[in-house]
């Protein structure tokens, strides 16, 4: 028994439930550093794309054309998040309601910021997407590792009763290939929790700073009423 | 459409990392921490010869004011220290040579003293090997006389013991013809202690106990003790508790009344070695 046993000899040789264990790990090991770069990419475009919009709005652009620039792009099939969505569904209803002819300031400004609540909501749901699935995982992963593990144990500890002679050597393969389980757990769990960690507080700050667009917004459209 | 690219390049990214993960474990590479080994410290001693540095003193032109001499002085400097090279590379040469020459005379008189010291050793092998010779001599002789004084004890004791043996040889025979007897006795005792026994857990084929009986001519134990314990106490107290059980031997009974001879002899007190499967005087 010098040969050292390998890793994968180990994860073959294992008992059904302890596999089932380790694909389920892996399984959500792949998915979950799937969402871990989606999210990453994601975040990383929308802080760009608020930067960018941000410096072009308090340029001093023209609110018309900032709107009809971003209706060509729709046209391009480009889809518009972000503060821009936010920016479209509050000067959209500005604009139709103070077509509409009802001239009353504080009506405009209502609808105004009803528009932008639920746009402001809808992109909060977009930056949260998947930060659940993250969650879960992160929590979840390293209590099905132990199980896994216990399982594991338990079952080598049953083939140890048989035994007439209790060695080391027959329970130690079982319990290092059970803790192989437990291992795959916190390997999945680890980047989870990280990402989560990371990816919740980026997406805390975004909705703030598009809060505070909103209400920038609301309040240089309430100004453009009272002056006209 | 943005969103979609990115998920596309997100699975990619962790597909291939646990790919990557996962052929890592399939060869089998182990996180491996390089033994270093420490090589002591040595240092290398070797004998060098002083050189006395003959280190070239070089006298630096005086650079003097007047310089229409000045090119004729550096011309006359130039020579005098090609000369000087010159001879100080002959000087080299010869030390050199000298050198050289002082080696091998160090070396052959450094093999002539090695030689001497051989003769010197030589001689002294000789002298301690004639002392052995010596001393094995008297040893020897003394050896011999001892084994004559030996041999004659060793007469006297022959003559003795044959008047023994003369003794012995009637209770032999008798003793040969016992044989027989005492085989079939020895088996019915046999068949009584494997009756009693009852086989504890712990037994295993292979055990056995050399146990010492001691029994009175009616047949009845006296005493049983472990002479060899089998290593498992279970075992051990088992074959006891079946000597114990049979309590009397019926049979030696007649057999301490018809000879009572061959029951002092064998049956007053014998081994027993008890092994399970295979119970056996």
């Amino acid at each position: 028994m010098t040969e050292q046993l390998s890793l994968w000899a180990l994860v073959v040789g294992a008992t059904l439930p302890v596999q089932m264990v380790m694909l389920i790990l892996f399984g959500a090991s792949v998915v979950s550093w799937v969402m871990i770069v989606q999210r990453g990419l994601f975040i990383r475009q929308t802080r760009n794309d608020l930067s960018a919009f941000e410096d072009t709005f308090w340029s001093g652009v023209d609110l018309n054309e900032l709107f009809r620039e971003g209706n060509a792009r729709i046209k391009k099939d480009n889809a518009i998040d972000g503060v821009e969505s936010l920016f479209r569904a509050g000067f959209r209803e500005f604009n139709r309601l103070s077509q509409s002819g009802s001239t009353e300031p504080e009506v405009v400004i209502e609808g105004v910021e009803r528009a932008m609540r639920v746009a402001l909501s809808r992109e909060e749901e977009k930056l949260n997407t998947h930060l659940p699935f993250l969650a879960s995982v992160a929590s979840v992963s390293p209590y099905i590792g132990l199980f896994g593990t216990v399982w594991g144990i338990m079952h080598s500890f049953r083939g140890l009763a048989n035994v007439q002679q209790a060695t080391l050597a027959t329970v130690a393969p079982g319990i290092s290939e059970a803790l192989i389980a437990t291992a795959m757990g916190l390997f999945a769990a680890i980047p989870a929790v990280l990402a989560y960690n990371r990816y919740s507080a980026n997406a805390d700050v975004l909705y703030n700073s598009y809060e505070t667009f909103a209400d920038e917004f609301s309040s240089i459209l309430h100004r453009r009423l009272h002056s006209n | 459409m943005r969103i979609q690219s990115s998920y596309s390049t997100a699975l990619v990214c962790s597909v291939t990392l646990h790919a990557v993960l996962l052929a890592l474990i399939i060869v089998g590479w182990t996180p491996e921490h390089k033994k270093t080994q420490v090589q002591p410290r040595y240092i290398k001693a070797t004998l060098l010869q002083m050189e006395p540095s003959k280190a070239p003193t070089i006298k630096k032109p005086t650079t003097t004011r007047t310089t229409n001499s000045d090119q004729q002085k550096k011309r006359a400097a130039e020579k005098k220290k090609a000369e000087a090279k010159k001879r100080e590379e002959r000087k080299q040469r010869k030390a050199k040579k000298q050198r050289a020459e002082k080696k091998q005379r160090e070396e052959r008189a450094i093999k002539e003293r090695a030689n001497q010291e051989k003769i010197r050793k030589q001689k002294l092998a000789d002298a301690k090997k004639q002392a052995e010779a010596k001393k094995q001599a008297e040893a020897r002789k003394l050896a011999e006389a001892k084994k004559q004084a030996a041999e004659k004890a060793r007469q006297k004791e022959l003559e003795l013991a044959f008047a023994d043996a003369l003794d012995d040889e009637e209770q032999f025979i008798s003793a040969g013809q016992n044989e027989q007897l005492v085989g079939s006795y020895s088996d019915y005792i046999v068949e009584r202690i494997a009756n009693n026994w009852s086989r504890p857990s712990s037994a295993r084929r292979g055990m056995e106990v050399v146990l010492s009986i001691q029994m009175v001519p009616t047949g009845q134990v006296v005493s049983v003790t472990v002479v060899k314990s089998s290593g498992n106490d279970a075992f051990d107290r088992s074959a006891e508790q079946a000597v114990y059980k049979v309590d009397r031997f019926d049979k030696i009974q007649e057999l301490s009344r018809a000879q009572p001879r061959v029951f002092e002899s064998t049956f007053r007190r014998f081994r027993l070695l008890f092994r399970p499967d295979d119970l056996r005087l």
